[in-house]
């Protein structure tokens, strides 16, 4: 049976275009719009004293604009993940990267620290609420994310330092990169729900309905609405 | 040159200097509008809703403008606007309900940040009202992550010696020794106004600072009008010596000291105006102010510990007569160390002891004594973090001093804190 799922599995992909076009321009092809839409939220607060005294100001650009996307099946509950299943959240140049991981629930994100400085990840999120403490460059500190919900992460060393873990049910994720191009693999045939993700929604919107074929790959192209 | 003639191209070198400084403000005000459309910025701030049980213990908490931490509502705003490629407009400015409302102008606190001068990642430079480059408490002051509510001694308590004027002699100085907190004055013409604090961060100074970090090293060096006990505000020098300020430190440090940060800091320059009257045939600017500290950190998993310490000089023109004595200077040392553990990913403990010891100045007759009184104290406290933006703190002040046990005071105090 499992090898038959995995026979008739297909790769998803895709190209995002057009952050902040009209919802009604679904499936329409628009090049070089993918790092338009919503700007990156930035954590609250001013650091204004002694950021730029510290040995540990940032050296590279702010990391681009997430954007997840999740195929959850319409006709019956999506499989549990795998014990064991693992991602890693890296913390580099004093930011979160990726900026957003979405994760399947039961999944264990490993916590990197690749700076050359402490940091401290918290959460204060209703979906998992953590704190790892200091620990140095090449330490990792893991937490298990059982419950679906969107977290909010950031460092109490850093005010400005800003991440997002998603966890979903479902084991469809995408992950856009900053062209705007992404892929699912192992999709089997079905009828799907797309529902899209980035960090001016709260929790992922619906978007539109996927019919997976037998076909081994499939495209996905569409816009993100201006507005949710 | 004549003496007067060096004065006067002081002085006229200073004037240039303040009109470069007005002129390059200005430009970067220009620059500012040329790039409007591509300016970034970002606004914040907090407030902070406190009640506490304890009125001696809220004025030694008291900073010059009775401003305090303790105050029933403070409202701090703060901007950041990118107005060219590297080039920053920072601006503070604090609305504390307790403070004189005359003084509301001197709240304003702006200033201009340069980073990565020349391409060089290791240059940066500030100009305009800065915070103190001594110690790593002006980095921390406004953070919501303090283990406890209240200023180290060494950054607020004020001293019963006067920033404008001096003491006519030992015996007054002695006899004002504990009021340095509470207004006092030397004599009948005097100002009633509290005495000086060590090293200040409440009153940001004039001048200009370069810093950075390279490495392991971190620096920072300040020119200014002011010292550290006797900044000036309102951008005007008042008196013809300027204060440096300067920081040297290590952090990034290999193996088991991966978590430490260590720094020493030193300052010194004019601590009296020019009005100040001084004896016959001497100059206010004669008089310094001079302080070594030296700061530490450590953090590990979910405590970090913190300590500074100082030691402090304040040079008075020395005289032996019985009815003029004064000793060559006054000193003391003062220092903290505090803490701060995570218990839960929404409570943190914390907690600092202050202590602020004054050395004994010996008056003709052979007495020695301490030039102010000594005093220590005890802070505890815990933070209930629901949010990221919001806490409540609670807090709990013991004040002791070591001889005058009459000011001994205890403090309680619940506080809001929302940042925005």
């Amino acid at each position: 049976m499992r090898a038959l799922r995995m026979a008739s599995a297909v790769s998803i992909v895709g190209i995002v275009l057009g952050f902040g076009l009209p919802a009604d321009a679904l499936a329409v092809k628009i090049v070089g719009l993918a790092t338009g839409g919503p700007p990156p939220q930035t954590a609250a607060g001013v650091d204004l004293y002694g950021k730029y005294r510290r040995n540990d100001q940032p050296t590279s650009l702010p990391a681009p604009n997430p954007l997840i996307i999740l195929l959850v099946p319409k006709n019956g509950p999506p499989p549990a993940a795998s014990a064991g299943q693992r991602a890693i959240m890296d913390q580099r140049n004093e930011q979160f990267r990726p900026r957003a991981l979405a994760v399947q629930t039961g999944t264990t994100v490993d916590f990197v620290n690749s700076d050359e400085f402490y940091h401290n990840v918290f959460s204060l999120s209703s979906a998992k609420k953590f704190n790892l403490g200091r620990y140095r460059k090449g330490v990792a500190r893991s937490e298990t994310f059982g419950k679906p919900g969107l977290i909010k992460l950031f460092c109490d060393i850093h005010p400005r330092m800003i991440g997002y873990i998603l966890a979903v049910d479902t084991p469809w994720i995408g992950s856009a990169a900053p062209a705007g191009d992404f892929s699912i693999d192992n999709v089997p045939a079905g009828s799907y729900e797309v529902l899209i993700w980035h960090e001016r929604l709260h929790e992922p919107m619906p978007l539109t309905t996927l019919e997976v074929g037998a076909a081994p790959e499939q495209r996905l192209d569409f816009a993100v609405p201006a507005t949710p | 040159m004549k003496f007067d003639d060096m004065r006067w191209e002081v002085s006229i070198f200073r004037r240039r200097a303040a009109a470069c400084l007005s002129g390059g403000l200005c430009l970067a005000a220009l620059l500012s509008g040329r790039n409007a459309a591509g300016a970034t910025g970002t606004v914040g701030g907090f407030a902070t809703f406190t009640h506490a049980e304890g009125d001696r213990a809220i004025v030694l908490n008291r900073m010059n403008r009775n401003d305090n931490e303790f105050s029933t509502l403070r409202l701090n705003l703060e901007a950041q606007i990118t107005i060219a490629p590297r080039v920053t407009l920072n601006m503070e400015y604090l609305f504390d309900e307790a403070a004189y409302g005359t003084a509301a102008l001197t709240y304003l606190n702006p200033w201009v940040t340069f980073t990565q001068v020349l391409n060089r990642p290791w240059l940066n430079l500030q100009v305009g009202k800065l915070p103190l480059a001594f110690g790593t408490w002006g980095e921390r002051v406004r953070s919501l992550n303090n283990p406890v509510i209240g200023v180290p001694l060494l950054s607020g308590y004020h001293t019963s010696l006067k920033s404008d004027a001096l003491p006519l002699n030992g015996d007054l100085l002695l006899a004002r020794a504990g009021l340095g907190q509470f207004g006092f004055n030397y004599g009948p013409s005097g100002n009633f106004f509290k005495g000086m604090p060590v090293v200040y961060e409440a009153c940001w100074d004039t001048g200009v600072e370069v810093f950075g970090a390279a490495g392991s090293l971190e620096y920072a060096g300040m020119l200014s009008y002011g010292t550290p006990g006797a900044a000036i505000m309102n951008g005007q020098e008042n008196n013809d010596e300027p204060g440096f300020t300067g920081r040297l430190g290590l952090s990034h440090l290999p193996g088991p000291l991966f978590g430490a940060r260590v720094g020493v800091s030193a300052a010194t320059g004019a601590y009296l105006p020019r009005t100040a009257p001084v004896p016959a045939g001497h100059r206010p600017e004669e008089y310094d102010q001079i302080v070594f500290g030296t700061d530490l950190e450590y953090g590990l998993g979910p405590v970090v510990v913190r300590s500074e310490i100082i030691r402090n000089r304040w040079e008075m023109p020395e005289d032996h007569t019985p009815e003029h004595w004064l000793p060559a200077h006054v000193d003391l040392t003062a220092w903290f160390v505090e803490s701060r553990v995570d218990i839960t990913p929404m409570i943190f403990l914390g907690g600092r002891y202050d202590a602020m010891k004054f050395d004994k100045i010996t008056s003709p007759t052979g007495d020695a004594e301490s030039w102010d009184e000594s005093l220590h104290r005890i802070e505890v406290g815990a933070t209930w973090r629901p949010d990221r933006n919001w806490a409540v703190r609670y807090s709990y002040q013991m004040w002791r001093y070591v001889e005058y046990r009459r000011l001994d005071a205890d403090l309680y105090a619940l506080q809001l804190r929302m940042q925005f």
